[in-house]
């Protein structure tokens, strides 16, 4: 950190947006901690850091993490006039507030933020609220009043950073495919996907992906849904959004559901149940209702025994394993032949490369096979020669490929 | 190549003793490239202003390092 901590806050704080822009924000967390440490609680340094971190922690489905830090501008705020961190603290909040099912707090917040905004004059604040509404509306089942609401956000367009600018086209999507309008959804979403191309924002691309590839599998188109997936997929494990990710390796498990291949899909489905449960993540009651249904029909078509092992793999797995899994089953041609080399491998070494899938640092391979980790180290680059496979995701891959995660 | 260079210049304003001088002098640029980029992030500059901060990228991550 700069000699100058009060520097350091400004310059965090105005890199922000970029971060936001380049899907960095999430990878930020802990610099934008260290930049907020000495800074006074609640000055306008401190309460623009807070929103930042809020969305890096949401960015990484730390949803918690997330509300305590909205929380806390909100609380600085309590006894002051309304300031632009304050309207877009709750509308931050709210947002987080529906992820996690809490609508009637959500929409308090969304309703409050929303006046706020335009009492002081905050286009960002207010698109935001908006937003929040468009989906609060939506939740209830009032279509109409979403779009519309929607529709009104994306018209505030004056001093809105680009990347904000841009989530209209998103939240647009999403509620036009949810009123069932499946062809303007698809022209909404391949807009926004379009221009957060050409503004080079990862950030939008990455939440756009998962409604696309949602649009394509309700048409049945297949294909364009794989390539979309893996996209999104790269993307999202690029720019650490673990919201992302679980959506993308639960579509897979729908994709793979759509073509044929119950086993695989019950796996995914499996991978993305365990790691809700273990973070406390929810889905809607419509949302666990459909799933139960789809599971219900894979199960009948394995078998109970084969379709039980589907879902053990798949629950054992870690987010980086069913990942890569899904990368796997959504790449484009023939499958690929296992690592050139991987049938020399010894017992001990498989041993090694199923300890890398499941997620264990070298440290803590070391401390499971009571070995120093300079040898696991030899282990690994005795592993990398034989089969060439030179990161950590293709050793996870080699594990996959062979069954053994 | 450009990292070589920059540990070089470092290097060089250390033994000078001018570190504090020069560190601060990074920081105020580094601040004022931030601030004039994110003021282009509203509007058609968006484009520009985000290659600049690509292109700042390791001068931004020295001043927050302290470097």
């Amino acid at each position: 950190m700069t000699h100058d901590p009060a520097l350091a806050l400004r310059l965090a704080n105005a890199l922000g947006w970029w971060w936001v822009l380049r899907g960095r924000l999430a990878g930020e967390y802990r610099l934008l901690c260290q930049a907020t440490g000495g800074a006074e609680v609640g000055s306008g340094g401190w309460c623009t850091a807070q929103i930042w971190l809020g969305w890096a922690a949401q960015f990484s489905a730390d949803l918690a993490t997330a509300l305590g830090h909205f929380t806390a501008v909100c609380d600085a705020a309590a006894d002051r006039p309304p300031f632009r961190a304050l309207t877009l603290a709750l509308a931050a909040r709210a947002r987080v507030l529906q992820i996690m099912g809490r609508t009637a707090e959500a929409a308090s917040d969304a309703r409050r933020a929303l006046a706020l905004a335009r009492q002081i004059g905050d286009p960002a604040g207010e698109l935001l609220a908006l937003a929040d509404l468009s989906f609060d509306a939506d939740y209830a089942g009032d279509h109409h009043e979403a779009v519309r609401l929607a529709r009104q956000a994306g018209q505030i367009a004056a001093g809105i950073p680009g990347p904000l600018a841009r989530i209209c086209n998103w939240v647009l999507t999403i509620v036009l495919a949810d009123a069932g309008d499946l062809a303007e959804a698809a022209r909404a979403g391949a807009a926004g996907l379009a221009r957060a191309r050409d503004a080079g924002d990862l950030s939008n691309q990455v939440a756009l992906l998962p409604r696309i590839v949602d649009l394509d599998l309700r048409a049945g188109r297949t294909g364009d849904a794989a390539a979309h997936l893996r996209e999104g997929l790269h993307l999202a494990v690029r720019t650490g959004s673990r919201l992302e990710l679980l959506t993308g390796i639960s579509q897979c498990g729908d994709l793979c559901a759509a073509t044929g291949r119950a086993s695989e899909a019950l796996t995914l489905w499996a991978a993305c149940a365990a790691v809700d449960r273990h973070e406390g993540l929810t889905e809607p009651p419509w949302f666990e209702l459909r799933r139960e249904e789809q599971i219900r029909q894979a199960r009948l078509a394995l078998g109970p025994g084969p379709a039980r092992a589907a879902e053990d793999r798949g629950a054992a797995m870690s987010l980086a394993t069913a990942a890569e899994y899904a990368l796997m089953l959504t790449e484009p041609g023939p499958p690929q032949p296992s690592a050139p080399g991987s049938g020399q491998l010894s017992a001990r070494e498989w041993e090694l490369v199923t300890l890398v899938a499941q997620g264990r640092t070298n440290a803590q391979i070391a401390a499971q096979l009571y070995i120093s980790a300079r040898t696991v180290g030899s282990h690994l680059d005795r592993i990398r020669d034989k089969t060439g496979c030179r990161r950590r995701a293709d050793l996870t891959r080699l594990a996959l490929a062979a069954g053994l995660v | 190549m450009l990292e070589t260079l920059r540990a070089y210049g470092a290097g060089l304003s250390v033994a000078a003793g001018e570190q504090d001088g020069a560190a601060a002098a990074l920081a105020g640029y580094a601040l004022g490239v931030a601030r004039q980029a994110a003021g282009l992030q509203s509007g058609d500059g968006e484009l520009a202003a985000a290659r600049w901060l690509d292109a700042e990228d390791a001068t931004m991550r020295q001043v927050l390092a302290g470097r």
